[in-house]
C-alpha cells in the first residue's frame, strides 16, 4: 500500500516581477569575463577612435561649407555606426549571449528550475536590450567627447563646445535604439532556436545585405535589419546644426512591431518546442 | 505499512514525433529511498527523468511529485527538486563559485547557501578556479552542488558517474549515500551500471525499450535472483546420471557430456542428490549451487523484451 507525500511545504510562487529580477541578476553574472562584453566595449571605442583620427588628419576636407561642423562630424560617424558597425555588433551580441547557454548545455538546467520558460527567455532578451542600450550610450558619449577633443586639438574645424548638439544626438540615439530592437529580437529568437553559431549569423548577414540593397525602397522599413540606417536618413543637417525629430518614424514603429511579433510568437514557439 | 511516495508516474507514455519512446511507465519512488533506475543505453531512462522535471510533456499519463500533479504545480514542485541531467550544465568561463551563484540568484536563496553546498561537495578549496579547469569528477561534483542548492527533498541524478574514473565513482557513491543517510534526501538515480546501483540503491526499477520490466526493493530483486539459482553437477557421464535418477534429475539439462544443471530448490535437494548419485555408483567430482549475479538477473529481465 502506498501513499503520496502530499507536502504542506509547497511555498507560494514568487511574483513574476521578482522571478524576472532574479533571472536578470543571474544573466548579468553570466556576462562576466565574456567575449560579448569585450566586443561591446571595443565596438564603441574603436569606431570613435577612427573617426577622431580621420577628422584629426583630414577634417578640413571632411567639413563641408554650409553645414554645421558638428552636424558633419556626427552624421559622418553615425553613418558608419548605424549602417554597418551597430547592426553587425547586435548580430554578434545576440548570438554570443545565447551561445553561453548552448555551449554550457544549460537550457535543460534552466528549464528544470522553478521559473517559467517565458521568464527565462524574457530575461535574456532584456539583457540584450540593456547591452544594446549600454553600447549605444557609450558610443554617443564617446563620440561627443571625441568631438570636444577635436575642437581643442583642431580649433580650425569649428567644433565649439557651446555648439555641441546634445539634444539632437540624444534624440538620434533614442530613435536608433528603438530602430534596432526588432533586429535584436529576431536574432535572439533565431539564436535560441538554432544551436549552431553559424545559422543565426548567416541569417543576420543576409538580412543586412538585403537591407543595404533595399534601403532606397519604401518597403525597406518592414525589414528590421534596415531600420537603423533608415533612422539616419530622417536626420536633417544644415548650417544651424542637426535636426532630429523627436517622434518615431513608421519604420521605428515597425521595429517595435517586430519586437512584439518575434517576441511573442517566437517566445510561444520556443516555450513549446525548444528541446532542452 | 503505508509507503510515502515522492515520485509517482501513472501509465506515462511519450512519443518523439511518431516514434514511441515510453510505454505506460509507472514508477513509484518512496520517500527517503535511493531509487536505482536501471536500463541499457537508449532504454528511456533520460526521457523519463526529463518528464519528471517537466522538460518534456507526456503524450499520455500523469506525473506527480510530492503527491501533486506536475502539470498543474510545476514550479512549486520543482522548488523541492534538484537535478543533474547527463553532463552538468556549467559555464566554463565562470569560476565554480560563480556557476553556483548564478543558479542561487535564480532560486532567490540567501548568499550563504553557495558556501554550504561547496562544503558539502568538497569543492570549497577549488571554488575560485574557472570551471574549464575542473576535472571530470570535479565537474560532476559541481553539477551535484548545483542540484543541492535549493536544499531539495528529491535529487534526480541522471548517470552521475558517467565518464568518471574508479576513484571518482567511489567519491560520488559516498556523496550520494551521505546525502540520503545524513540529510534524508530521496535520490532517484539512473544508470546503466548495475554494480553501482547494487551498492547504494534501496529500490530498483528496470526499464527496457521504454517499458518498466521490474520495480521493487533491492531485497525483492535479490530474491528474484535467488529464485534463479541452479545446481551444477560434474560427473563422468551426464546422460547416464539422468537416466539412473529420473525422479531427481527429470528437469536437469546436460550442459556438456559431463555436466548437468538443474534448478535449485532447497539445501535438502542438494543433500539428496549427493547421496543418490553416490548410491547409484556415479562419481561426483563437484556439486555446486550457482546463484546468478544481479547483472545476470538484470540481463535476463532485459533480454526478455529484446527483439
Amino acid at each position: 500500500m502506498s501513499a503520496s507525500v502530499a507536502s504542506p511545504a509547497f511555498a507560494a510562487s514568487p511574483r513574476p516581477a521578482s522571478a524576472l529580477l532574479r533571472c536578470l541578476q543571474a544573466d548579468a553574472l553570466k556576462l562576466r569575463h565574456t567575449a560579448a562584453v569585450r566586443l561591446l566595449v571595443g565596438a564603441a571605442v574603436v569606431p570613435v577612435l577612427l573617426v577622431f583620427l580621420a577628422f584629426c588628419f583630414y577634417g578640413t576636407m571632411l567639413v563641408k561649407s554650409g553645414r554645421s561642423p558638428w552636424a558633419t562630424y556626427v552624421l559622418n560617424a553615425w553613418h558608419t555606426w548605424a549602417g554597418l558597425v551597430l547592426p553587425l555588433l547586435l548580430l554578434l551580441l545576440a548570438t554570443l549571449v545565447v551561445q553561453l547557454e548552448h555551449r554550457a548545455n544549460a537550457w535543460k538546467h534552466l528549464y528544470a528550475l522553478p521559473v517559467s520558460r517565458g521568464t527565462v527567455l524574457l530575461s535574456k532578451l532584456l539583457v540584450l536590450f540593456g547591452l544594446s542600450l549600454a553600447v549605444q550610450v557609450l558610443y554617443a558619449g564617446l563620440l561627443l567627447l571625441a568631438g570636444l577633443g577635436l575642437g581643442w586639438v583642431r580649433p580650425g574645424l569649428g567644433l565649439r563646445p557651446e555648439a555641441m548638439p546634445l539634444a539632437a544626438v540624444a534624440a538620434l540615439l533614442g530613435r536608433t535604439y528603438v530602430a534596432t530592437l526588432g533586429l535584436l529580437t529576431v536574432q535572439y529568437v533565431v539564436s535560441v532556436a538554432r544551436r549552431s553559431f553559424v545559422g543565426p549569423l548567416a541569417l543576420g548577414l543576409a538580412g543586412l545585405v538585403l537591407a543595404l540593397v533595399l534601403t532606397s525602397l519604401s518597403t525597406a522599413g518592414w525589414l528590421p535589419y534596415a531600420n537603423a540606417l533608415l533612422t539616419l536618413k530622417t536626420v536633417r543637417a544644415d548650417a544651424s546644426g542637426l535636426a532630429v525629430a523627436g517622434a518615431l518614424a513608421p519604420h521605428e514603429w515597425h521595429s517595435l512591431g517586430w519586437v512584439v511579433l518575434a517576441g511573442l510568437g517566437g517566445g510561444a514557439w520556443l516555450r513549446r518546442y525548444q528541446r532542452a | 505499512m503505508s509507503e510515502q511516495l515522492v515520485v509517482e508516474t501513472q501509465a506515462v507514455s511519450y512519443h518523439y514525433g511518431r516514434r514511441p519512446v515510453l510505454h505506460e511507465v509507472s514508477l513509484s519512488v518512496p520517500a527517503g529511498s535511493i531509487y536505482g533506475f536501471l536500463g541499457p543505453n537508449g532504454a528511456g531512462k533520460s526521457t523519463t527523468l526529463r518528464l519528471l522535471l517537466g522538460l518534456l510533456r507526456p503524450s499520455a499519463g500523469r506525473v506527480a511529485l510530492f503527491g501533486r500533479c506536475l502539470t498543474q504545480q510545476r514550479q512549486a514542485a520543482l522548488r523541492r527538486v534538484g537535478a543533474l541531467i547527463e553532463m552538468p550544465s556549467l559555464y566554463d568561463h565562470l569560476s565554480g563559485r560563480d556557476n553556483l551563484e548564478a543558479t542561487r540568484r535564480l532560486h532567490g536563496l540567501p548568499p550563504g547557501r553557495t558556501a554550504e553546498v561547496l562544503a558539502i561537495t568538497g569543492l570549497a578549496g577549488e571554488a575560485h578556479r574557472p570551471a574549464r579547469e575542473y576535472s571530470l569528477g570535479m565537474r560532476q561534483r559541481l553539477g551535484l552542488a548545483l542540484a543541492l542548492l535549493p536544499d531539495p527533498d528529491l535529487l534526480i541524478l541522471d548517470e552521475p558517474t558517467n565518464g568518471l574514473d574508479p576513484q571518482g565513482i567511489a567519491e560520488m557513491r559516498q556523496l550520494i549515500l551521505h546525502l540520503q543517510r545524513e540529510w534524508g534526501k530521496t535520490v532517484l538515480l539512473s544508470s546503466h551500471l548495475l554494480p553501482e546501483i547494487e551498492r547504494i540503491a534501496t529500490h530498483v526499477g528496470v526499464i527496457q525499450q521504454g517499458r518498466v520490466l521490474y520495480q521493487g526493493s533491492l531485497p525483492a530483486l535479490q530474491q528474484l535472483q535467488a529464485a534463479q539459482a541452479r545446481i551444477v553437477i560434474e560427473t563422468d557421464n551426464a546422460l547416464a546420471c539422468r537416466t539412473r535418477l529420473p525422479e531427481l534429475l527429470h528437469d536437469a539439462v546436460a550442459a556438456d557430456a559431463t555436466r548437468l544443471t538443474l534448478p535449485f530448490r532447497s539445501r535438502e535437494q542438494v543433500a539428496r542428490l549427493a547421496q543418490q548419485l553416490a548410491s547409484a555408483g556415479q562419481p561426483l567430482y563437484s556439486l555446486v549451487c550457482q546463484q546468478p549475479t544481479l547483472e545476470e538477473t538484470f540481463l535476463h529481465l532485459t533480454d526478455r523484451t529484446a527483439p
